[in-house]
């Protein structure tokens, strides 16, 4: 069986042009075998696995948006999910360097994207206000079982937790993540260097440069896709990107 | 009539040495913003309405009681406690929040209560979430509008026989309110309390209107 497993999530058609760009970059940036699966509302492909939708009525429109990239933290609701090391990638993504590398971590905790480019102190700021948050769930990395506990939470607590969370990154920096000792928290953040943001930059604050590409880091995210999003752009406009794409 | 805070010695020299730690230190500058808004006129207008109704209660219901507390988002708490000590009695006052980040403020600003008769602490826990593991006299939520309503914490403390204490707004401008009420009625009926000694409305030195309602 091969133990190495990368999943994505896609519901609606915003972004069905991804998938196939995102399997090519996997295909071209991962060096060692892997399982690659779509969890999705609509499966029409052999990577596809049906979505559940028991959290469908918890929704509020606007509130803890992408709820549904929750799902895949019980394993248990794919039955023919295979494998034990999970990486988990937005769509939206550009991948740099090869995902071996996210597969050969320390596994002691599992894996979530501090961002770096945020400036801590603002996040403690408005902590009470549950905005802000430093964490990313653009990529994820997990063993199997590790992020049960949080789909347990998200179960035993979903009136609560669909009501009070604007996005689910501000659910895991509430709960999951500590801003006041970050070495505490149930998530470990990936390193400096590894994951940076196209739109907001990559360490704050000696190196904010927005729009730049950073090849010898891992993985450039867009996070173009939070609901409301007026400033909207698919990656397959952005000039600097198409032909890396 | 309450209409101040006692200006103390102590209350001054607490309260001065937490500003003066904060503007000194830039790892702590992000707290200035937060204290600045936990002091404005608006912030005590809204903490003497609720000591003077629950005192007025207090006064006409000899079965009301106001010796334990727990304060549900008390936030910095500096402005309530000593409204709380010194006009109705209260000794065991538990500040509930879910940001860590204020405990450590809290108690330098109210540190003149250490090694005295009042019990103060800040627990770091959601009680929307988390059940209490023990009873007090009153519950306040001046915070009614930034988080979810008030029957679920019922529901999750039902032993409690508590005095319930609660505060929202109609001021939907911010983004984290996320539960404004439109009316004392609403608060009401979204807390599920069944007995109500207060409701009333008032609107503040910023403009907003806040809710106000006392009941079980």
């Amino acid at each position: 069986m091969i133990e190495n497993t990368i999943l994505c999530v896609k519901w609606g058609d915003k972004y069905n042009l991804y998938i196939d760009k995102l399997k090519k970059q996997i295909e071209k940036n991962c060096s060692i075998p892997y399982n690659f699966y779509c969890l999705t509302d609509n499966p029409k492909e052999k990577y596809d696995l049906q979505l559940p939708t028991i959290w469908d009525k918890n929704y509020i429109p606007t509130r803890f948006w992408a709820y549904r990239k929750c799902y895949m933290f019980n394993e248990d609701l794919f039955s023919s999910l295979q494998g034990n090391k999970f990486l988990y990638l937005d769509l939206d993504i550009l991948i740099h360097q090869n995902l071996k590398y996210f597969f050969d971590l320390e596994m002691a905790k599992p894996y979530i994207v501090r961002g770096w480019w945020k400036d801590i102190n603002i996040s403690r700021q408005n902590f009470g206000q549950i905005i802000s948050t430093p964490l990313n769930s653009s990529v994820v990395r997990w063993n199997r079982g590790q992020l049960k506990p949080i789909y347990n939470f998200i179960e035993k607590n979903k009136d609560v937790v669909f009501f009070s969370y604007k996005t689910i990154d501000n659910f895991f920096g509430q709960n999951f993540y500590n801003i006041w000792e970050e070495d505490k928290s149930f998530f470990k953040p990936f390193p400096k260097k590894d994951v940076y943001s196209w739109y907001k930059g990559n360490i704050f604050p000696m190196d904010m440069h927005t729009r730049t590409l950073r090849p010898d880091h891992k993985i450039c995210l867009f996070n173009n896709s939070a609901e409301n999003n007026e400033t909207f752009e698919h990656m397959y406009h952005i000039d600097e990107i198409k032909h890396l794409w | 009539m309450v209409n101040n805070i006692k200006l103390t010695p102590d209350l001054l020299k607490n309260w001065t040495s937490v500003w003066k730690n904060i503007s000194s230190n830039n790892e702590k500058h992000y707290l200035l913003k937060r204290l600045s808004d936990a002091s404005t006129k608006s912030q005590l207008q809204s903490k003497l309405w609720l000591i003077n109704e629950l005192k007025n209660i207090k006064l006409n219901n000899k079965d009301i009681h106001t010796n334990t507390v727990a304060i549900i988002g008390g936030w910095f708490a500096h402005l309530i406690l000593p409204l709380l000590i010194d006009e109705i009695e209260s000794y065991m006052i538990h500040n509930y929040e879910i940001d860590n980040g204020i405990k450590n403020v809290s108690y330098a600003l109210n540190k003149r209560y250490e090694n005295t008769l009042v019990n103060y602490s800040v627990i770091v826990k959601n009680p929307m979430i988390e059940s209490f593991k023990q009873n007090y006299d009153v519950i306040i939520n001046t915070a009614c509008e930034h988080m979810f309503p008030m029957y679920k914490f019922k529901e999750l403390n039902p032993a409690l026989n508590a005095l319930y204490v609660l505060q929202s707004t109609n001021d939907t401008s911010f983004i984290d309110h996320i539960n404004c009420v439109n009316s004392p009625e609403e608060l009401i009926e979204q807390s599920k309390l069944n007995t109500i000694f207060y409701k009333g409305e008032l609107k503040l030195d910023n403009g907003m209107t806040r809710y106000l309602v006392i009941g079980k």
